[in-house]
């Protein structure tokens, strides 16, 4: 149960964000989890099930960081996006949330209100179908997942 | 919402910074109070219903799911209700290793609705955001605090949302002392910073609101009554847990699905951190007791605006526990004490941030529960909440609109709702005609 030790080299995080019991909200966390095998322990790799509100401590002392969540915007289901945030606009409502915790776009303008934001934020967006109970992603959303991760590589790779 | 000359009707569709999701409708005709109605709209829960049948052993884990930010309330409390049929008693380390996870349970959830829910109203701002661009320091220690309580939570019960470890009987594992040990720091941290927020709090501008409630809250011989204790009230309850359904009534209102309750033969009770405060004033620490008084709130506070300065010296008093229980753990020689089921009705309460939190099950000599009763601090609450309602909209109701409703508001936060638990189920009847 002991968290992930983060290395002195570690600048990167990549969080997955979502509720794998609610189908294509889980995606962040799939994606999360493909990108911690892929990568052995070489990124740091948060799957990220709680408060939000957490995150700010989550990405303290790292440069960039590599958000993925389920959105629901009226788009075809598997449409990707993203964000490189505060530079391009941010439309928070598309992102899931509750009523029970504050919202990622709120998250986020909470850090940069206490200049708690990484110096690089990247999130990925991917449009879900379905977001009642079940354990498995649409076909739609599966699709969309290899093609985030390669974008997401290619993130990484830039600049680290 | 809409205002008449004599007659106003002020609907708030959706309540901000609650958990979950509630509204509140006013109605004034003629310039006189006719209806203060707080509507629960979770869709019900039917917890009660889907225990039957489950293995004792199950009732933790699955009442957990109630609440995302109190789950060690339901863990505990149905953990005790199942020790309580079994005979079992838990006692030494695992004890205080409970104590500790509920202190940590208490700041998180104090936290994050004292500096993130709550301060907003009391220094004029719609969130926390907003008061994060004038206020970042308080909004900062807030996130701190919070923190440090979800830690306790983390390494106790394997991770802060729905933790994994615990069990009737205790836990899957205990952390060792080094472990432990490195929550150490950060709750010396909490303490010092817990001390500033009780003198924060105490500079916040209150309103003039004192009534004559109905305090229930756990009592301890030895303690703070946190996981343990006889239900006791300012108005003469003095009852062993067991003995919790014989001092309330419960109703079912239309416009609600939540259960509304009232002390046995009298009105409505008041649950949470006043209670416990006005309850168990002599069981705090003296330094805790002097901060108190230093900052005007002695044993008879019966203001509920107050209430986030007493969450304050609550999280005041959960850091400091936690720290004596980390310096002085020992490591268990088992992390469970063995509980072999037997046929029977047990009972357990604990207080929940939010109050108590109470567990009744039934089950057979194999432990398969037969039947379930839960009740949240906030059902009980709920009652009272709109009695305040009542109380502070009728002097006021000249105010305008805006004005009216931002108290109502904060009014309601004073009891930290949490309303996505606080539907605890009547029996459900099917007419197919």
């Amino acid at each position: 149960m002991a968290k992930k030790e983060i290395t002195a080299k570690t600048k990167l995080m990549v969080i997955g964000i979502g509720n794998e019991s609610r189908a294509d909200d889980g995606v962040g966390l799939y994606i999360a989890e493909r990108l911690e095998q892929r990568y052995r322990g070489g990124i740091k790799v948060l799957k990220h099930r709680g408060g939000t509100t957490n995150l700010i401590h989550e990405w303290e002392g790292f440069d960039k960081v590599i958000i993925c969540d389920a959105v629901h915007s009226g788009q075809r289901a598997g449409f990707i996006y993203r964000f490189d945030y505060p530079k391009d606009e941010f439309p928070e409502e598309i992102f899931r949330f509750s009523t029970h915790t504050f919202s990622l776009g709120q998250v986020l303008e909470l850090a940069k209100l206490l200049n708690h934001l990484p110096k690089e934020v990247i999130i990925y967006g991917i449009e879900g179908k379905f977001f009642t109970v079940g354990d498995r992603l649409s076909p739609e959303v599966q699709e969309s997942v290899s093609e985030v991760i390669e974008r997401i590589r290619k993130d990484i790779d830039r600049g680290h | 919402m809409s205002a008449k000359n004599k007659s106003k009707t002020i609907k708030v569709n959706y309540l901000a910074r609650v958990e979950g999701e509630g509204a509140l409708d006013i109605k004034i005709r003629s310039n006189k109070l006719q209806d203060v109605k707080l509507k629960i709209f979770e869709p019900p829960r039917f917890f009660e219903a889907f225990l039957r049948g489950r293995d004792f052993r199950e009732a933790p884990d699955i009442t957990a799911r109630i609440c995302g930010i109190c789950p060690i309330a339901y863990l505990l409390g149905a953990s005790y209700a199942m020790e309580d049929v079994c005979g079992v008693k838990v006692s030494g380390p695992l004890r205080a290793l409970r104590r500790l996870i509920y202190d940590g349970e208490w700041i998180e959830s104090h936290a994050l609705h004292i500096f993130m829910l709550h301060a907003p109203d009391f220094l004029g701002y719609q969130s926390a955001i907003e008061m994060a661009k004038d206020h970042p320091q308080i909004v900062q220690n807030g996130l701190k605090l919070k923190k440090y309580g979800n830690r306790i939570l983390e390494v106790l019960g394997g991770r802060e949302i729905h933790p994994v470890n615990l069990r009737v009987g205790g836990f899957y594992r205990v952390p060792s002392k080094h472990e432990i040990k490195t929550l150490l720091d950060d709750l010396k941290w909490g303490r010092e910073a817990a001390v500033e927020a009780v003198r924060w709090s105490a500079r916040l501008t209150f309103p003039d609101f004192n009534e004559d409630y109905e305090l229930v809250a756990l009592r301890h011989p030895d303690e703070y009554g946190i996981i343990e204790g006889r239900i006791t009230s300012n108005k003469g309850i003095d009852a062993p847990i067991s003995k919790y359904d014989d001092c309330f009534t419960e109703t079912h209102v239309a416009h609600s699905t939540a259960l509304r309750t009232h002390v046995k033969g009298r009105d409505t009770a008041f649950l949470g951190p006043m209670a416990r405060f006005n309850i168990n004033f002599d069981k705090l620490p003296v330094f805790i007791r002097d901060l108190a008084k230093e900052v005007g709130l002695a044993k008879g506070c019966f203001n509920p605006f107050k209430s986030i300065m007493i969450r304050c010296l609550e999280v005041l008093f959960a850091f400091d526990e936690a720290v004596h229980i980390v310096e002085n753990y020992e490591m268990p020689d088992q992390p469970a004490v063995e509980v072999k089921p037997r046929a029977g009705t047990g009972y357990g309460a604990t207080e929940a941030p939010r109050g108590i939190c109470y567990h009744r099950y039934t089950i057979d000599e194999e432990g398969t529960i037969f039947d379930a009763k839960i009740v949240s601090p906030t059902c009980v609450n709920q009652t009272t909440i709109e009695k305040d309602l009542w109380r502070f909209i009728e002097p006021h109701m000249d105010w305008p609109v805006e004005k009216l409703q931002w108290h109502c508001e904060q009014a309601i936060r004073n009891y930290d709702p949490c309303i996505s638990c606080s539907t605890h189920f009547l029996k459900l009847k099917v007419d197919r005609g």
